[in-house]
């Protein structure tokens, strides 16, 4: 069984189109603060690269592999988004969006892992919490490098900040998660060929 | 000492309501509307997705038995997914309330700021962009949706007092359980600029004649959002001074009990009304507000500044005074700064031989809050200056040992460590402590009073923090409580606390 998508028309129309409409229905429901777009942020992350959209369906067995490597308590969802970016024939990294709750409320953020299976950088996208709940830029740098070790940790290798303690908590999270899921997925048979491109950044 | 006119507190509070909205940045971008509401986008995608199973149970009859019948087996559960992850979606709308996408104000609390806020509004993407790093072609703040946000936290709190005091005296100390505060926050958020954030509280479950519950707004104050630097905050503020004023929720602190020098010395929860300024630049946040002053009609000798707060209800406001913090949060888990609040307290009284008593108060502090690892350092200073304490003693009937201060002090230095980060992926966390701390409401008193040995205090705090979730806090501690009379009782305590 293939973990990513190769669905081939007609149907391949109809689930790329029945998940173009999940993604704008999930972005709808996060109506935060969004300091950038998806495409800002592959932009950002990914200058002059292009950028390729794929679709990854774990099986439970993965899920479960998942949960265990993160440490999630909560079994990670079987349809997983990634953005793979290329340039000059090289893969210079994979981009995941995580939308998470903080304490009542939702943020996205852009987890980037580097071709070795570390952190490249940590965006946020949108942020419905108070912004006091909002850690500086030197928290989220603090990830860069890490890789899915038992430092990646508000207890260890990550500091935490006075006063955004579940914000904190939830980012460290979600790089765990992504972090597993990454490893999961480019330890499972070869990828097939993007399911869709979202073209180039400029 | 700095002594703040009322024409001038007034004055500035004019001149910067007017400075702030003069520079009100234009709209934000509209972002670009996804047509039909969540609901109607559900409906779509579930009607998509039906078609698409018909038209693939059709493909499987058709290829009933050949290899390609596999291939579509393996479309059939994608699909499946794909069907769970809308249900998920619907399922959190529902439990939102909301047929429409959701509100955006949030329910909020001290514990980890103020109750509701928003970050950098309308037209300031360049903010934005410099909070993370990015261009400003890159970084883009759209307009948000309103709504109304709740959130809350509460405490329940047991003492167990000695039966004897410090030097063997019976004393008459009563264990005692309650239910020490329910709090919930209420938001809303008018548009992108103006947020309202209040914070609505019940101590000891119940307000009779008979009981000793309070029923108290403890914030209640209006968010003018402009940018990073610059924003603006009126109405009922909290003081913003010391460790836990400003994050008093259960979860945000070591101990059963807040610890007394932030209780006494900076007597929190404290909140006055006023207006004023927040932000950040550099690695540096800021606040400076004005707020109407003490009265020192509420001061005392064992409990200092703390009964002379205003709290927002029928103040006087005769007085007014500055309050403001400077903290350095350029690195992760530190947090170094200091903090001050300086008026007259008099309120236009005047002792009973005519003098007019101005009683002006000035509290500074300095703080720190380390976080590395598992290991949790804290640590702060106070001290009180209160000029005229004679005459506010002669307006309160004061006389030999239970003269106010002219000097208050106070420190504490607390350590604690999470055991559990010992263990790999531990979510819980258990956290030993001990703090040790001295508070002397009567670090010196006017010529002609004396200093009451019972104020000049020591306690010394060991406990137990375990939390198994973030948002839940059980706590057990035993505190010696010394005092220079030695009439000091110990307890030991249990306390439940969340946040929600």
């Amino acid at each position: 069984m293939d973990t990513f998508s190769e669905v081939r028309l007609p149907v391949r129309l109809r689930a790329s189109a029945a998940l173009a409409l999940l993604l704008a229905g999930a972005a709808a429901t996060v109506s935060a603060t969004v300091f950038l777009t998806q495409e800002e942020a592959l932009r950002l992350a990914f200058p002059g690269a292009a950028v390729a959209h794929r679709t990854a369906f774990l099986t439970p067995a993965q899920q479960n592999e998942a949960r265990k490597l993160s440490g999630d308590p909560d079994l990670p969802a079987a349809l997983v988004n990634l953005y793979v970016a290329m340039k000059d024939g090289h893969e210079v990294g994979t981009a995941y969006f995580d939308t998470h709750l903080v304490r009542t409320m939702p943020e996205t953020i852009m987890i980037v892992v580097d071709p070795s299976g570390a952190i490249a950088r940590i965006e946020v996208l949108s942020f419905s919490e108070p912004e006091e709940y909002l850690p500086r830029p030197r928290f989220y740098e603090q990830f860069a490098g890490k890789p899915l070790t038992d430092e990646l940790s508000t207890k260890r290798g990550i500091h935490p900040v006075t006063g955004a303690t579940l914000t904190v908590r939830a980012t460290t999270d979600a790089a765990r998660r992504v972090l597993a899921l990454h490893r999961i997925l480019h330890e499972s048979p070869a990828p097939t060929p993007p399911a869709a491109a979202t073209g180039t950044p400029r | 000492m700095f002594v703040i006119p009322r024409w001038v507190s007034v004055g500035l509070g004019m001149l910067l309501a007017a400075v702030t909205l003069a520079q009100a940045p234009p709209p934000a971008p509209t972002p670009t509307p996804v047509p039909g509401s969540m609901e109607e986008r559900i409906q779509r995608l579930e009607k998509l997705l039906a078609e698409t199973r018909a038209e693939l149970a059709a493909l499987k009859a058709a290829a009933a038995g050949s290899p390609a019948d596999a291939r579509l087996a393996e479309i059939e559960r994608k699909i499946d997914i794909l069907a769970q992850e809308i249900e998920a979606i619907k399922m959190a709308d529902a439990a939102q309330g909301t047929a429409a996408p959701a509100p955006t104000t949030q329910a909020t609390g001290t514990g980890e700021g103020p109750a509701v806020s928003i970050a950098p509004p309308t037209g300031t993407a360049q903010d934005a962009g410099q909070r993370y790093g990015l261009g400003l072609s890159a970084a883009k703040v759209y307009g948000l949706k309103r709504g109304v946000s709740i959130g809350g936290y509460g405490e329940v709190l047991y003492q167990n007092f000695a039966s004897k005091s410090q030097h063997g005296e019976p004393s008459g100390a009563q264990d005692q359980i309650t239910d020490l505060r329910a709090v919930v926050y209420l938001g809303y958020k008018f548009d992108d600029h103006f947020v309202l954030n209040t914070e609505l509280e019940y101590e000891n479950a119940v307000v009779a004649s008979d009981k000793g519950g309070e029923a108290e707004v403890e914030f209640a104050y209006i968010d003018y959002m402009h940018s990073r630097p610059f924003n603006a905050r009126a109405g009922l503020v909290l003081i913003p001074m010391g460790l836990i004023n400003e994050q008093h929720e259960p979860t945000a602190f070591l101990g059963a009990r807040r610890n007394d020098v932030e209780d006494v010395i900076i007597p929190s929860t404290w909140r006055e009304l006023g207006w004023g300024l927040y932000g950040e630049a550099g690695p540096f946040a800021y606040r400076g507000y004005m707020v109407n002053g003490l009265n020192a009609e509420g001061y005392d000798a064992e409990e200092g500044i703390r009964e002379g707060r205003q709290e927002g209800s029928e103040a006087l406001a005769e007085n007014w005074a500055f309050t403001g913090r400077l903290d350095y949060v350029g690195a992760p888990g530190l947090l170094v700064g200091a903090s001050v609040f300086t008026g007259n307290s008099g309120q236009g009284r005047f002792t009973p031989s005519g003098e007019k008593v101005h009683g002006a108060t000035t509290v500074v502090d300095a703080h720190v809050d380390w976080r590395w690892r598992g290991l949790w350092l804290r640590g702060l200073y106070a001290h009180t200056w209160i000029s005229e304490a004679d005459l506010i003693n002669q307006l309160n009937g004061f006389v030999g040992d239970a003269s106010v201060g002219s000097r208050q002090e106070g420190w504490y230095v607390q350590g604690g460590y999470d055991v559990l980060s010992l263990m790999a992926r531990a979510r819980a966390s258990l956290v030993p402590f001990v703090r040790y701390e001295e508070y002397d409401t009567q670090k010196a008193v006017p010529f002609g009073y004396e200093r009451n040995p019972e104020n000049d205090r020591q306690e010394l705090t060991l406990g137990l923090v375990f939390k198994p979730i973030d948002r839940l806090a059980f706590k057990a501690d035993w505190q010696q409580r010394h005092n220079a009379a030695g009439t000091g009782v110990n307890q030991w305590n249990l306390a439940l606390g969340y946040i929600f």
